[in-house]
């Protein structure tokens, strides 16, 4: 068993965090600092607030210069961890869908985190070592809920693409696991869900409380760091036990 | 490193060799009080670890460690022992169906009842059971094995659903082909390399590896997982 190097068993890494301005992003980065890792944080806003101690950089998953410019940036800094965990949920019912808005979705859950991970590869392959999470959602892989066609389908994909780069990366030491969260107190949340509406969600859970921005935190640590050496290929739901009472 | 589990008190079954071993070692090192089980005299425990003789075919000696575990009053729980005996399907008869119900099954149950109401008291609780990789991807000769595991899940899962508002996670750890001596009993050399050749990183799984998740899942990291199956198997069920 490898002995860590005490409570920052990240030190020497540097870790990407897209969605790095609030949420559950900003926690994953703020986890990554105190375990010692260098961290790039982006953000849609030019003049964007990332954790102290990590250099901000800004990403607009919508936009393919931003984020080719961004890929150049990560094929120079090479970075040992990245995480995609910006994305955009645009609730449509079926008979509403259009293509321009189911596009856009892709483009940000999606697409741009392919190319983004696509470009962190190589230097994960060089130095043999590399760790990819994505933050998916219930729905996509466990729940179907209506309204949520596109991002379901992107979650769903985004899945899918961290077990196939699992299954390359396998032998060049890079582990690729998604993460989804259930519902998560965090200001999407608030934005999203009247306090009596979020009591109600809280009660069907069977913690009887919403997670914590920390505890997904925790848990990509966790699988990103030096202790994670063979779960690969995953997608483990954090959700307070949640879906599996559905 | 932390020693995050201190004044904790752990119980595993199994703990004198492969897996269940690492586990209670890892516990250990981590600062649990570690209760594990052998059916031997106890000499075969890792350093540090309390010895009790549990046989859980035996219903008087499942009996007796039930009590023992209730006495305890863990705050860990981890039911580790299982029993594979691979079989062809005709050749299954009710005494093996039997025999793998009760140590893969009925033995998890009651110590999790002897655990549980403890941890409901003191508002703190972690369970994990260990399945199999081969409990969720078919395998030949497996029925029983299979069907014990996946009811051990389901079971888990609702202990988990229970328990929850009383500060209890509970949870299964399903590892892939893993070092053990079970496996190296089972398979020679030829094959334990060719099952290698399986897994998408092209090596089985070291007993360690699955202790540092347990060993997380168990510990103050984990708040929020519980009710899952969570996979360690270098990708293979994702592929093959």
């Amino acid at each position: 068993m490898v002995d860590l190097p005490g409570e920052t068993p990240l030190a020497g890494r540097l870790a990407v965090v897209t969605g790095g301005t609030r949420g559950i992003g900003r926690g994953i980065a703020e986890r990554f600092l105190r375990d010692g890792a260098a961290v790039i944080a982006t953000g849609t806003r030019p003049d964007g607030k990332v954790p102290t101690g990590a250099r901000f950089a800004q990403l607009q998953l919508e936009s393919d210069e931003s984020v080719e410019a961004f890929c150049r940036l990560i094929e120079k800094e090479a970075p040992d961890i990245v995480v995609n965990s910006a994305g955009v949920s645009s609730p449509q019912t079926w008979d509403a869908i259009d293509v321009a808005t189911f596009r856009r979705n892709h483009q940000i859950n999606l697409v741009a985190p392919m190319l983004i991970c696509k470009a962190a590869i190589p230097g994960m392959k060089r130095r043999q070592w590399g760790r990819f999470v994505g933050i998916t959602a219930l729905s996509g892989t466990f729940i179907g809920r209506k309204t949520r066609a596109a991002i379901a389908a992107a979650k769903g994909g985004l899945d899918a693409l961290h077990a196939t780069i699992a299954a390359d990366g396998a032998q060049d030491g890079i582990l690729a696991n998604c993460v989804a969260p259930g519902f998560i107190d965090t200001d999407v949340i608030k934005e999203l869900f009247k306090p009596d509406e979020i009591a109600a969600i809280a009660a069907k859970i069977p913690m009887k409380r919403m997670g914590t921005i920390e505890e997904i935190a925790s848990l990509v640590g966790f699988l990103c760091g030096p202790e994670n050496t063979y779960i690969t290929g995953r997608q483990i739901v954090i959700d307070g036990g949640y879906t599996r009472t559905l | 490193m932390s020693k995050n589990l201190a004044g904790r008190i752990a119980v595993v079954t199994g703990a004198s060799r492969g897996i269940g071993r690492a586990i209670a070692l890892r516990l250990i090192r981590d600062g649990a009080e570690v209760h594990g089980t052998s059916t031997g005299t106890g000499a075969e425990m890792p350093e540090g670890c309390r010895h009790h003789l549990a046989r859980f075919d035996v219903p008087s000696s499942l009996e007796d460690f039930a009590a023992t575990v209730a006495a305890l009053a863990p705050h860990i729980l981890v039911n580790n022992v299982g029993l594979s005996e691979p079989r062809a399907f005709e050749a299954i008869d009710d005494a093996h169906f039997r025999r793998l119900h009760r140590v893969n099954l009925l033995a998890p149950m009651r110590l999790c009842k002897a655990a549980v109401p403890e941890m409901k008291r003191h508002g703190w609780g972690r369970i994990v059971n260990l399945t199999s990789s081969w409990a969720v991807s078919a395998r030949t000769g497996r029925a029983v094995n299979a069907a014990t595991k996946e009811g051990l899940d389901v079971m888990t899962a609702s202990v988990a659903h229970e328990c929850a508002p009383y500060g209890v996670l509970a949870n299964c750890v399903a590892p892939g082909m893993t070092e053990t001596e079970g496996l190296t009993g089972v398979y020679g050399a030829e094959q334990i390399a060719s099952l290698a050749q399986s897994v998408p990183m092209k090596r089985l799984c070291k007993p360690e590896e699955i202790a540092v998740f347990v060993a997380w899942l168990v510990g103050p990291k984990n708040t929020y997982i519980t009710g899952q199956h969570l996979m360690i198997d270098g990708g293979q069920t994702r592929f093959c």
